[in-house]
């Protein structure tokens, strides 16, 4: 199964989800800690090691909710700078482009603002893709237009947990993702080889001289008018295409040369076997006389006879299902273009330049990324305060039951058993803020004191602040408290459970001894005298904050 | 009310009828974490109508849970 990734600066767990019938979806620990994830080199991503990663951010986010050009334009740059040094050229990546979405965006003022704003992230979006052959966008904004706003948002779900989208707008952006995989994979196609009667136009040329074709500026006509359109855009796109039909050539050369509504001329078509011979053999004699493969073809019929035919002869052909009103025909050549003729594909020659320099700069870049890590989690300002348990003890209460990944023993606590603990044991409750906000009591550690040597019993963490390495800076605030109390030193479990999964090595990781395992329950041991202190890119602030 | 509330959380879990019942607790099933608690509340409001305000939504441990926030 094909390993992707689903990332973002806001909760798009339900897509992933439903995505993980199709593919082996990476499980993000918690939300909204996309560029931590890719920057960090040792985080469970690439461990993972996805072939595909799907970027969607939301705008507002991005920009922090301020709404002019200059501000946008420092959060934007600063969100593709931290980006790109963390692009792998060993993997495809579709960024969403924008659409600007939020509490505020339904005053007509910010309307105004909104396209500009859009086009800021846009054009880094465009630098970006133009810079790194395997990155793409993926047209997130189409989705939402196509699909309106008040059905693609919703707001409950947004308040309970940053989820954004609608359950329906989940399901069109997963179907977006398979389509653009699909691409991704298919043989580039080269040709579009067309039918003409029913399909550039309506009824049968030289069928009835008194009825002449349906081709014109209004209803049905202007349906295949439009189709034209289309194809004549996709022409000038670099499709290249040919005319596969059963007409005398005569009639249709007369319709192709003289109806004033063709938008397509005969000089459009590299190759037309206008005939009553078979169409596969027309196909055959196209593919011939272009020296392309039948593999880059692609057959548009209205006759299911037709396609069956050609299917069953030339199985390399890709031969669309063709809509059966002449309404729906704009679109559906709209869909052929993108299904087999976008250029949001991999090239072949893009896979041997990706190739050649991912053996060249991978390692350099492993460290300079690394660095790039620290840089960026230091730029984030992360200040972490000790509060007073005591006085929060309810929220502590909420964050311990409520907490499943981050939780390293998944103990739960009743109202009594947690006001006893803060009589007899030790609660350290931390609050963790960063540049970009509060995030409140976020963190908290219980040590029973009551044995000769102190046990942490509990020690949990929002996901709302993984993947920052704070969970390090915690446990050496823990400990230079317990050792400055004269304790030499401190035990600790890792208690499994069908979800902390995630936390499962984190004692190890922390320099913890291991003494044993017994029923899954992982034992360990750190001195505390003489320990050294962890590096941390934190400030701690014993400044008591509000309560929350 | 109770028996489309209990098919709902399996429904959303992804689970076989049957699969929860009224003494269900969140920590007992790996299918119902916290992005699962979020979907149960979302879909209770869309499907059922039980509206649970934002604030209670985070005191969901269980299906008895669930029933005494919406009140059946």
């Amino acid at each position: 199964m094909k390993k992707i990734a689903v990332l973002s600066n806001i909760n798009m767990n339900p897509a992933a989800r439903l995505l993980a019938a199709d593919f082996a979806v990476y499980e993000t620990e918690g939300y909204g800690n996309e560029l931590e994830t890719l920057m960090n080199q040792n985080s469970s991503l690439y461990a993972f090691d996805p072939e595909a990663v799907f970027l969607f951010e939301d705008l507002m986010e991005i920009i922090g909710h301020e709404l002019s050009e200059a501000a946008g334009e420092v959060h934007i740059a600063a969100w593709f700078a931290a980006l790109s040094a963390s692009l792998d050229s060993g993997r495809v990546y579709f960024i969403s482009d924008a659409y600007l979405y939020g509490a505020e965006t339904a005053l007509p003022e910010v309307q105004k603002k909104k396209p500009q704003i859009e086009r800021l992230w846009d054009s880094h979006l465009r630098a970006l893709v133009l810079e790194h052959p395997n990155v793409f966008v993926f047209p997130y904004r189409t989705l939402v237009e196509r699909f309106g706003e008040e059905r693609a948002f919703q707001s409950r779900l947004w308040y309970l947990g940053k989820i954004m989208h609608s359950m329906e707008m989940q399901k069109r952006i997963c179907a977006e993702i398979r389509r653009q995989l699909a691409v991704l994979e298919s043989t580039p196609k080269k040709v579009l080889v067309l039918d003409l009667d029913n399909t550039l136009w309506g009824g049968l040329a030289g069928e009835n001289d008194q009825a002449p074709v349906l081709l014109s500026d209004d209803g049905a006509g202007l349906a295949y008018k439009n189709a034209q359109r289309v194809i004549r855009q996709m022409k000038d796109t670099g499709t290249v295409l040919c005319i596969a039909s059963k007409n005398n050539e005569d009639d249709a050369m007369e319709i192709l040369e003289k109806n004033p509504h063709m938008v397509l001329r005969p000089d459009d078509f590299a190759v037309r076997k206008i005939s009553w011979n078979d169409k596969a053999s027309s196909i055959r004699k196209i593919a011939e006389e272009l020296n392309v493969g039948l593999d880059s073809i692609v057959f548009a019929d209205d006759s299911p006879q037709e396609r069956a035919l050609v299917k069953e002869l030339l199985p390399m052909v890709a031969v669309p299902e063709f809509p059966a009103q002449p309404e729906d025909l704009p679109v559906f050549f709209a869909e052929v273009y993108g299904t087999f003729f976008a250029r949001t594909r991999v090239t072949e020659e893009d896979r041997e330049k990706t190739a050649q320099y991912a053996s060249n700069a991978r390692r350099n870049q492993l460290r300079e990324e690394t660095a790039t890590f620290e840089d960026y989690l230091r730029s984030l300002d992360i200040t972490v305060i000790r509060v007073d348990a005591s006085k929060n003890l309810d929220r502590v209460l909420q964050l311990v039951n409520k907490t499943n990944q981050f939780n390293l023993t998944a103990r739960r606590y009743t109202m009594p058993e947690m006001q006893a603990a803060a009589d007899t044991k030790r609660i350290y409750a931390f609050r963790v803020a960063d540049r970009f906000g509060d995030s409140g009591i976020t963190a908290a550690v219980i040590v029973d004191t009551g044995g000769e040597i102190p046990l942490v019993e509990e020690f949990t963490m929002s996901c709302r602040i993984m993947g920052r390495s704070i969970e390090y800076g915690i446990m050496d605030f823990v400990e230079a408290d317990l050792a400055a109390l004269g304790y030499d030193s401190l035990r600790a479990r890792y208690v499994p459970t069908k979800k902390n999964h995630p936390v499962s090595e984190l004692y190890d990781r922390l320099g913890y001894k291991p003494q044993g395992t017994s029923g899954g329950i992982k034992e360990y041991r750190i001195a505390l005298k003489g320990r050294k202190k962890r590096d941390c890119i934190l400030t701690f602030s014993e400044k008591e904050g509000n309560r929350i | 009310m109770r028996e489309k509330i209990m098919a709902l959380v399996e429904a959303v879990l992804g689970l076989e009828a049957g699969a929860v019942t009224e003494s269900t607790e969140a920590a007992d099933l790996a299918e119902w974490d916290s992005l699962a608690q979020v979907l149960i509340i979302g879909e209770l409001e869309s499907r059922l109508g039980i509206s649970i305000p934002l604030e209670e939504a985070a005191e969901i441990y269980s299906v008895k849970d669930i029933f005494e926030k919406a009140g059946v």
